[in-house]
Order: structure tokens, then sequence, then C-alpha cells
């Protein structure tokens, strides 16, 4: 028989909250991220809104994060980026409300969706501006003279497990641990590889989640161009507005999430608390074209499928989904198709649906990690988190979207969270709540 | 629940050594060259082993997309195209596989961000200031319209994979796993895991990276990790100790994996059964600190007592990482009273480091050679990386798959 899969503790930090008891709040007053962008001057760009993590500073993170391992030497911190940063705040967050006080020498994994790397126009202007020529074109010859000598940390940005080692040494933890790179559903899937990990019996204990942190001129200009974001300027904390019939994209969010999975057994043996279960996981790849979901939502669906089969329920027994729900255009109307194809091929009525986007924005790789938050907080406390920001329901998404401003009170026992990628790549968990069998 | 033996029955090899898994084994030593994509004259390391010839597009749906592929993406194709038909599946008509494509599932390990920040040089030429630096202003007013509008999907890792599905059709069970330089073997483990748990009968599992180009280059570099092979140092890299740091390549490698109950029905001989993995990940407070004990308690628990072994090493040129893991193997060697010929393989030597890609492309280059040469009873795949992770897949039952 299978081990049971059980969270037991959470770290947020999201551009609505930065802690747990915070988010469920937030969740529940539908609360919206969204302001003008501080991180950089954004002025004269198209796009001059995003969800930030308010009031976060990461030179704080890494000086926590070397008092709890003085071995991380202090020249770490110029090679990180902000998604690191955020990364290890959420991590830290989740061990210290576990209640486990020593985690040096236990085998625990660590499963972590991640998402490119920041560049910043100063590290620009060290690393490539000046070997620039006036056409364009780079002087390579100039570059490989200096590279050695450049001030710049970037290098060590690029690390896809930078987040994984630098959380294991505060911890002094050590385990299985990936990270994975599958765009938006990255850290759905990192969520799933823990959850299979320790059904499986290969670990008692995880740490899993996500983070991402896009917010910088290139990566807000890489959306841009594939005419992904929001251009309401105007209006930041009503810009993300999923399943609108006037939605224009999607608002850029940042942050980090990470849940703490058990062994059942595990759990109950140092007496913690249980905030929800994971119960499904199913991933699968649209392979249709990489510019564009699947028109009828067919990789989806069959993402929907997997988890249900693994959970081994059926549709009409989910009370709730949380959408992917972007606020692009393409997006909603896909998830709608797919949703709908879903419950009518199972003969069954469709749960209310909402996406929490409208609130947080769009977190990217970290989406799945924060609405896994937002799932169990809906199981544990009893709600359905709103759709905020929907006017007018866009007849292209005929699903039954929880159009409201505040948390509506429900009795959910298992819910859905979708979540799927650039690249066609699909994930969905299924959360169960807890209950003593 | 019982674990079902999940088999390798297809294999394509991307390398230095040759494209396709025959053209590896053939070749007996490789070298690297002159760095051909940019011009890194004035580069402190300028030698790489670089795939020559590679053409994906025999296994391309639309030819128009090698515009949006990646080298990165473009070596992963290759390669599972490759496997494909070493595993008797027409990559050109997935409808006649004996599994649905839906039901295919793909596990990848992908490298780190590809693509070239000298892509941004005209819109960021057009946004400079009076004094060099970005103005953010122009850029966000000119310069934006100069960046490629699908530039940002070449740079995501995970657009191998996506190209990957997109042209063999593959729908399944999928993730792309980025641990740096264990992505590989962590991958095939990803999709083994799969079908011995009766999720589905077959799985693409691979790795792809190209890193030699010139924000590649610069970027190892920057970390100080290579080394100084210059114009005319190509036999430094044959050197039986080694060279003062690592030697980049580029490549990719794909198995195609099957339950035993799908390979018998159709009457398939394996290559190999995958028998074991293994990953762990310790506290490296310090970057590039690598603990011999963790790497011996790997390899001794991925060695079969009683076979003759060889363990794959993941080391490469680098005289250091040679000497740990040298120690390491003979430790776990002799824990498990087992025979490791010789201490251990410097394939990883033959190639170059692969990075993402290195532990499965080393791996893949020993099956093949022992496919044409079998000397040993199983094979052990070793990955490490920097960050503190190490993996370890086992392979054994070989032998069948012939020639």
């Amino acid at each position: 028989m299978s081990a049971r899969v059980v969270i037991t503790s959470i770290g947020v930090m999201g551009p609505t909250a930065s802690d747990f008891p915070s988010f469920v709040s937030s969740l529940q007053e539908g609360v919206a991220g969204g302001g003008e962008v501080t991180l950089f001057d954004a002025s004269a760009f198209p796009t001059r809104i995003a969800a930030e993590v308010p009031d976060f500073d990461p030179e704080a993170v890494f000086e926590d994060l070397r008092r709890r391992n003085p071995a991380v030497t202090s020249d770490i911190v110029p090679w990180q980026d902000r998604k690191t940063a955020l990364g290890l705040a959420a991590a830290f967050q989740c061990a210290e409300r576990s209640g486990i006080t020593d985690w040096s020498g236990r085998k625990v994994g660590l499963h972590l969706g991640t998402g490119l790397s920041s560049v910043t126009a100063e590290q620009l202007d060290i690393e490539v501006c000046p070997f620039l020529r006036d056409d364009g074109s780079f002087d390579t010859r100039a570059y490989g003279l200096a590279l050695e000598q450049l001030q710049s940390p970037s290098p060590w940005r690029h690390i896809t497990d930078e987040a994984n080692r630098l959380i294991l040494a505060g911890l002094h933890a050590s385990g299985p641990s990936t990270s994975n790179f599958s765009a938006c559903a990255a850290s759905a899937q990192a969520i799933g590889r823990a959850y299979l990990d320790i059904r499986n019996g290969r670990i008692g204990r995880a740490i899993a989640g996500g983070m991402d942190s896009m917010i910088h001129p290139f990566g807000m200009i890489s959306f841009m161009r594939l005419g992904a974001l929001t251009t309401r300027n105007e209006s930041p904390r009503t810009a993300s507005r999923p399943f609108d019939k006037h939605r224009d994209g999607f608002l850029l969010g940042e942050g980090a999430a990470m849940l703490l999975l058990e062994e059942l057994s595990a759990a109950r043996a140092r007496g913690a608390t249980i905030l929800g279960e994971i119960v499904g996981f199913g991933t699968s790849i649209d392979a249709y074209m990489i510019t564009a979901p699947h028109p009828d939502g067919k990789g989806a669906r069959l993402a929907m499928k997997r988890a249900l089969d693994d959970a081994r329920v059926k549709a009409s027994q989910i009370d709730y989904i949380n959408a992917h729900g972007t606020g692009t255009p393409l997006n909603d109307s896909t998830e709608s198709a797919a949703l709908k194809g879903l419950w009518e091929e199972a003969g069954a009525l469709m749960p209310p649906v909402s996406s929490t986007k409208g609130m947080t924005g769009h977190l990217i790789a970290a989406a799945g990690a924060i609405e896994a938050v937002a799932c169990t907080a809906a199981l544990d406390r009893g709600f359905i988190p709103p759709s905020i920001n929907v006017e007018t329901l866009d007849p292209e998404c005929d699903v039954p979207v929880v159009i409201a401003t505040k948390g509506t009170a429900a009795d959910l026992r298992l819910v859905m969270s979708n979540s799927f990628g650039f690249g066609g790549q699909n994930a969905s968990l299924i959360f169960k709540r807890w209950q003593e069998e | 629940m019982n674990r079902r033996d999940v088999l390798i029955t297809g294999l394509g090899v991307v390398s230095a050594a040759g494209v396709g898994w025959r053209a590896c084994a053939d070749t007996v030593s490789v070298l690297p060259t002159f760095l051909s994509g940019f011009d890194a004259t004035t580069f402190p390391a300028r030698l790489a082993y670089q795939v020559e010839k590679l053409r994906p597009q025999p296994y391309m749906k639309r030819r128009k997309d090698l515009k949006l592929m990646s080298r990165d993406a473009q070596l992963a194709l290759v390669a599972a195209g490759l496997a494909a038909e070493d595993a008797g599946l027409l990559p050109s008509d997935p409808s006649s596989w004996p599994q649905p494509a839906d039901e295919i599932a793909l596990y990848m390990g992908v490298g780190l961000e590809p693509g070239d920040v000298t892509e941004l040089g005209p819109a960021l030429a057009r946004s400079r200031a009076a004094d060099g630096s970005i103005d953010l202003d122009v850029l966000g007013e000119f310069g934006i319209n100069l960046i490629p509008p699908l530039s940002a999907l070449s740079t995501l890792p995970n657009m191998a994979l996506a190209h990957v599905s997109i042209n063999l059709e593959l729908m399944g069970r999928g993730e792309a796993l980025s641990p740096w330089g264990t992505s590989g073997l962590d991958a095939v483990a990803a999709g083994a895991e799969m079908i011995a748990r009766g999720r589905c009968e077959m799985a693409f599992v691979g790795a792809a990276d190209s890193d030699v180009d010139m924000s590649g280059v610069a970027r190892y570099l920057r970390m100080g990790l290579l080394a100084r092979l210059k114009e005319g140092d190509a036999e430094l890299a044959a050197a039986p100790d080694g060279t003062d740091g690592l030697v980049l390549g580029e490549g990719a490698a794909f198995f195609v994996l099957e339950s035993r109950e799908s390979a018998e029905a159709r009457g398939k001989a394996p290559l190999a059964r995958v028998a074991r993995h293994a990953q762990y990940a310790v506290p490296t407070p310090q970057m590039s600190t690598f603990s011999v004990d963790v790497i011996a308690d790997m390899v001794a628990a991925s060695l079969v007592r009683n076979a003759r072994s060889v363990v794959v090493g993941a080391a490469g040129h680098d005289r250091r990482r040679r000497r740990v893991e040298a120690e390491a193997v003979a430790r776990a060697a002799a824990r498990r009273g087992c025979v490791v010929t010789p201490s251990l393989d410097q394939v990883s030597s033959r190639v170059g480091w692969c990075v993402a890609a290195g532990g499965i492309v080393d791996l893949a280059d020993r099956l093949a050679r022992e496919r044409l040469a079998p000397s040993v009873d199983s094979i052990v795949g070793l990955a490490w990386a920097p960050t503190g992770h190490t993996s370890t897949l086992t392979l054994d039952q070989m032998g069948g798959g012939s020639p």
C-alpha cells in the first residue's frame, strides 16, 4: 500500500503576503497585488506594472543564511539573483514553521521549480555594453581579453540548482534533490516529484515548491515581445483578470512558496499539525507548438485525467478547481475547453473554478507552488478563493468561474490545481482535506 | 506493488565522437578542436569537443522551426530520433508505434539557459547613454522593438523537450529536470520509475547540452572551471593525468525505455536493464567542495555484487576531480568486493564535459562500445556537480540488441 503524503508546513513570499497566515487572509479578502514596477525604471516600457513582493530585502536573507551556516562565505551574496533570495526566504520560513528545530543530519528531499536567471541592466553595463560596436555587433576579441577581469558576478546566477545548494547548506540537511525547469509548470512538477518520492517510500520528508522573479528589464521585455503581458498600466490592481472578456495578458508576479511534505506516520510521530494531503499528480506534454497550447486543450486534459487516475477519484468528486488562469486570451479559453471536455466526458457537473492569479499575478515558475498553497488554505479553512477582476465573463471561457471579490465559504474535500507552461508542459495536482480515516 | 523491469531498447547518442551509437563506438579517440562558433582567438580556453555534421532536419515536421531551435534542442532532437530508430520506431510515423504517442513519456535533463546575450546587441546599442550604460527609457521606447519577438523561447531550457515532443508527437508524462550535472541520469531515473510502477509502457529519456558558444565558454571560464587549452594543446587533453580543469564538450543522448512486457510483446531484444538509481545532495556551503565519502557511498550502493563492473566517471579531464573520483570508486569497490575495471573509466575524456548531458552522454558512449565489444556485466554511470548533487545509474543484463 502506498504511503500517504501530508502537508505539515508552508512558507510563502508572495506579492500579497509574506507568510502563510497572511496569505490565507489575503485570499479570503480578495487582496490584489500589483503596482508600478519599483525594481527598475520601467517608466518607458509598454508594461510598467507588476506584482512585486513588497519590502523584500535579499541581503537580509543572505545574512540569515550565513547565520545558519557560517561556512557560507559572504562573497556568495553578489552571485545571487532575486529569485534565489525569495526561494531561501520561503524555505527557511517553511522550516521554522514546521516545528522541527534541528534539520542537521536529517534526510530530507528538496525539489524546486525554478526559472530563468535575472539579467539586470547593471550586469549588461559591465558585461556587454563595453564590447558593443555602434552597429550592435559584439567585439568578441576585446571581450575575450577582458572577461576574466570583469567585476560582475553573473556566472553563478545561471546555476539552476543554486537555491537547492544554499537551502541544504542553510538547514545542514541532505537528501534527494532536484530542480525542475518546466516553465510555468515547474514548481507544480517539483511538488509532484516530492509527492511521488514520499508515496513510493524513497524518503519520508521533503521540502517542495519553487521561486521566480522575472521583474527585471529583460524578463519583462521577453514577455512583452511575446505579447503576453497586460498593458493596463493605469489600474495595476485590476489588471490581472483571468476569464474576463476584456483580459489582455498576465500581470507579471514574483515570489516563492515552499511546502513541507511528510509521510503520514512520520508527521504523526512528531505531532505535526497537518494542513492537508496530496493524493494525485499528473503531467503531460502538448506536443503541439512552442508558441501556443493545443487548441482544444488536449495536453491539459491529459494531465488532469492522469492526476484523477493517480488519486483514484472521479471528476465528479472534485469540489473546486484552482485554474492556471493566467489572463492571456489564449490560455484561459484553452484551459476552459480542456476543463469542459474532461467534465463532459465524465458526465459530471463541473465544480467552481477560480484563478488566484487575479490577486497574485503570474509567478511563472513559482505559480504552481503558490497555488498549491492556495489550495491547501482553501481546504484547511473551508473557502473558495475568488476570481477577482472579472467584470464580464468571456463566453469563450464557459466554465463556472467564481466571480467574487472575497472568498466564499465552502465545504471542500478534494481540489485540483492546474499549471501549464510554455513549451506545452502541463501538471495537475489533487489535494485533499486532512481528516483521520 | 511489484516493480517491473525497465529495459533500454533504443540508444541515440550525439557527441564529438560521432552522430549515432555506432559512429561513437567505432571512434577510437577524439581530440578537442578550436572553438568554431565564434571568434575565440583571445579567449583563455579555445578548445572544446564539438559535434560536426549535426542535421536535425530529417527529424523535423516543419523545417522552418529550425530557426527557433537552440543548439541544445537540435542535439536533443537528433539523439531522440536516433534512439527511436534504434528501437525500431519510425520517427516520421509515430502512429505506427506499438504504444500510442499519447502515453509515451518524455523525461529530459536540460542545461543552463541556452542562447547568446549578444543577440540583444542591436537593441542595446540603440539604448546606450552617453556614458555607455544602458538607458532604460530608450530601451523601453525604441530598443525593445529590435529584440526578436520569439527570442525568449529559444532561451528557455525546456524548449529542447518541447521540440522533441512536437516532432515525435510525445504527449505522455514529462518533465524537464535541471539539477546541472546530474540532470541526464535523473531524467533516466524519472522515466524508469514511471514504467517500473506501471504508469506507462514506454518512455524517451535523455539530456542535451551545448555550452561551446561564446556565452557558455565565458561563463565557465569566469567560474574558473575550464582548462586553458589553446591551439596546439589538443594532445594535452589525452594526457593520462588529465588537465588543470575541465574541457567543454557538447552532446546529447537518449534512451528508449520499455517495460519488459512491452519489449517482449514486440520481440525487441534489450540493450540493457535499468537496474538501480540513486541521487543525493549534501550541504555544500562552498561551491566545488567535493565529498569523497558521499561519492564513495553512492557508487558502493550502485555496484552489483559479484559482477564485473565499470564506473563511467564524471571527472572529465580535470586532474583534481579525477583524484577525488578515483579514490571514491576504489573505496566503493573495496567495500562491495567488486571487480571494477579499471579503477574507473574516463569516458568523459573522450567527448569533453557535456555539462547537463554529461552523465548520460558518457554512459551512452560506454554502452555503445559495450554493444560492439562486451567486456563487463554492469555499467555504473556517475554524475556529480559542484552544487553537491551526485547521481548514479546502474545498467545490467546487457548483451541484447545485436549490432
